[in-house]
């Protein structure tokens, strides 16, 4: 196997005594797409920030295109940042910045192309994800969730980076925004060839976009397989997560499914 | 084979421009640069080849530029035309690109290995902003150019607005400043009606948000207030007893500094700290409360924010702000008590005798009530400039300077008309 673009071994993280991760391994090979699956509260976002660097680890390595991520240097972390792209949860776009602006930052901070060029270089890119150029102009507070995530994206996409790291990417949006963007990663991921690693509660973008899927539970990976065989492993979270939903992924509509049984439970026992 | 004299050869027979345009553009081959261009020039027999950049083979951008046999040229892009891979000859490939694209060129470009919008830019340019007419393309790479297309016909004016003439501007900034102060005067009338509605319901008082006003206000300024009258204090003094020592009149320096401390030191130094400090907190928390749509929130479970932000803060300020006049009064007086034993020689307890004797008590309650006045000025100023806000980190940054800008002019404005109304009180 080739060498991983991600390694994470021997991790762990305590925040104020509580124990996040404790020897938490995990590796992410060139190409793939992984997806990381928690309850709330077990340090999905945790090790995502841990591996952009943004906390240090209590103990373990963490190594990302093969730069390691604790002892990073100012100059370092500048030729990182143009290999890797990151979509935050929010979007985390810069507020008193235009679309076209927060797009264009990353390029002009790595001073990668010629000012007299780069609107173009700006507005195909946020074409690309589907922002129209009549909206390149406003503030993200003026544009919807949909289309900040959108942004984001291509923010994150417009130096052409090797890896794509997002938080939730799907997270706030309505149905048929959630299906727009899950299956605007799925064309970006493969026009960009791109390695995505992504935090998601969403089970219909972890059957359309992960490769594999990796469970943090009991502050560790305790299992990262392809979904099918995941979806087979015996813990009570994955059961629960994966609850009512078939093998080949997941029927549209399960989570409702879910929320009218147990509102049947409830009713049945208000019967009685 | 010499790989001039094959290209020399071909070239035989063609206009003296191609022949330049070659000679200019083509840097100097390599050796294996050569072997490429002479076998494509053997596969190619019904073409003839002009100019050449780089390795065609490789993952270099580059671009090849041919005439085919019935006299079109025909120039073929190879290699990557990614932003990663031409980032450093962006303009030398436009360059490239630009001799290439005279007259009614083919393009081939169904040999490059990735294009993205990076790349496509530089081709759109030298194709002078419009698809050319014999052109072969990947179908996959096709939206790119649509793109730029689209673009093309509909780029947004990314100036800035018609230019503003000086009259313009001087009349707009006036509507401005005008609307602004109607504005925070109907801050103070929905305050005021509030007060009154909350004096009919005692239990809708806000008593926490008012005690937290008056401790942020009041009891986290006595250090500060308490060093800077002390200083002023000691400066005043100082300054003046050299003055008046010069004429004898050294005693005097007790009317001098206890007339000054007590009617404008003490309120105004309280309030510039007070605008400094609590309004621009003010025009802050209401602003990111903004932000994070915490406004919109407490609008919908119906709580009104001049009742429950606005109020609170005018109360706590009109309480908190006089007590702290009182307290930087204190403290200027002991500063300018040590001054004059220091300087003068004077004993603090003449000092003391001295200030009760000369300056009447009206001076101090002047000056607390103006302390009140200024409290309530800033309150009201710091809202309305927080509620102006707009989600973004820059309006934020702006908000704030000129809340507490307007706030201090407010304040000197306020105590200059009340100097010159007042001026015969306690004399």
């Amino acid at each position: 196997m080739s060498v991983p673009i991600i390694a994470v071994a021997g991790l762990e993280t305590c925040f104020d005594g509580v124990v996040i991760h404790r020897d938490l391994h995990l590796e992410v090979q060139r190409g793939e797409t992984l997806a990381i699956i928690g309850s709330s509260g077990s340090g999905k976002t945790t090790l995502l920030r841990l591996m952009l660097g943004l906390i240090k680890p209590d103990r373990g390595s963490i190594r990302v295109l093969d730069a390691d991520m604790s002892a990073l240097t100012m100059t370092q972390r500048r030729q990182w940042a143009t290999q890797c792209g990151v979509v935050f949860q929010g979007g985390a776009l810069f507020s008193a910045l235009s679309a076209f602006d927060n797009v264009a930052v990353p390029v002009r901070e790595a001073r990668w192309w010629p000012e007299e060029f780069l609107s173009e270089l700006v507005l195909v890119t946020l074409q690309t994800t589907g922002i129209d150029i009549k909206d390149s102009l406003k503030l993200p507070a003026e544009l919807s969730g949909g289309m900040v995530k959108r942004e984001a994206i291509a923010r994150a996409l417009v130096l052409k980076p090797d890896l794509l790291f997002m938080d939730e990417p799907t997270a706030g949006l309505d149905p048929e925004q959630c299906h727009a963007v899950v299956r605007l990663i799925a064309r970006l991921t493969q026009v960009f060839n791109l390695t995505v690693v992504m935090v998601t509660h969403d089970v219909d973008a972890l059957s359309a976009l992960a490769d594999r899927v990796a469970v943090l539970a009991e502050q560790r990976i305790i299992v990262a397989a392809p979904l099918a065989q995941v979806v087979q492993f015996q813990h009570p979270f994955v059961q629960h997560f994966f609850e009512g939903r078939t093998e080949s992924g997941a029927p549209p509509m399960q989570s409702f499914e879910r929320v009218r049984r147990s509102e049947n439970r409830a009713s049945a026992i208000e019967g009685v | 084979m010499d790989y001039g004299s094959v290209v020399t050869r071909r070239l035989r027979g063609m206009p003296n421009g191609v022949v330049s345009t070659f000679k200019n553009v083509c840097p100097r081959p390599s050796a294996d640069v050569r072997e490429s261009v002479i076998v494509r020039a053997a596969m190619c027999a019904q073409t003839s080849l002009h100019t050449v950049s780089a390795n065609p083979d490789g993952d270099l951008a580059s671009v090849q530029c041919r005439t085919d046999l019935d006299g079109h040229d025909r120039v073929t892009l190879y290699g990557r035309w990614d932003i990663r891979a031409i980032r450093k000859c962006a303009r030398g490939l436009l360059q490239r690109l630009r001799a290439a694209a005279k007259g009614e060129a083919r393009w081939d470009l169904t040999q490059i290995k990735d294009i993205d919008a990076a790349g496509a830019t530089l081709i759109w340019y030298a194709w002078n902003r419009s698809r050319p007419n014999r052109l072969s393309l990947r179908t996959e790479d096709a939206a790119v150019f649509d793109s730029l297309a689209a673009i093309s016909s509909g780029m947004p004016d990314t100036r800035s607005s018609a230019e503003v003439t000086p009259i313009a501007w001087l009349g707009r900034s006036g509507l401005r400043a005008w609307r602004s102060n109607v504005d925070t005067l109907a801050l103070l009338g929905a305050a005021a009606i509030d007060t009154a509605a909350m004096l009919h319901s005692l239990a809708d008082i806000p008593r926490r948000e008012i005690t937290a006003t008056i401790f942020r206000t009041g009891t986290q300024a006595v250090a500060i207030s308490g060093l800077v009258g002390f200083l002023i204090g000691i400066v005043l003094c100082y300054l003046s007893g050299e003055q008046l020592r010069d004429f004898g009149a050294e005693s005097y320096v007790i009317n001098l500094t206890g007339f000054a401390i007590f009617r404008e030191l003490g309120p105004l130094l309280a309030a510039i700290l007070n605008a400094g400090r609590s309004g621009s907190a003010m025009t802050a928390q209401i602003g990111v409360m903004r932000v994070t749509e915490e406004l919109d929130a407490m609008s919908v479970l119906g709580i009104s924010h001049v009742r429950r932000l606005v109020v609170p803060k005018l109360i706590g300020q009109l309480v908190a702000l006089p007590l702290v006049v009182g307290w930087t009064d204190l403290t200027a007086i002991v500063g300018a008590m040590a001054g004059a034993r220091l300087q003068l020689g004077i004993a603090p307890g003449d000092f003391l005798r001295g200030i009760v004797r000369v300056v009447p008590l009206a001076n101090v309650l002047f000056g607390v009530g103006k302390g009140a006045l200024f409290g309530a000025t800033v309150a009201l100023i710091s809202c309305h400039f927080g509620f102006r806000i707009r989600p973004d980190s820059e309006s934020l940054a702006t908000g704030t300077t000129q809340s507490v800008v307007t706030s201090l002019t407010a304040v000197l404005i306020i105590d200059a008309v009340l100097a010159i109304v007042f001026s015969d009180l306690g004399m």
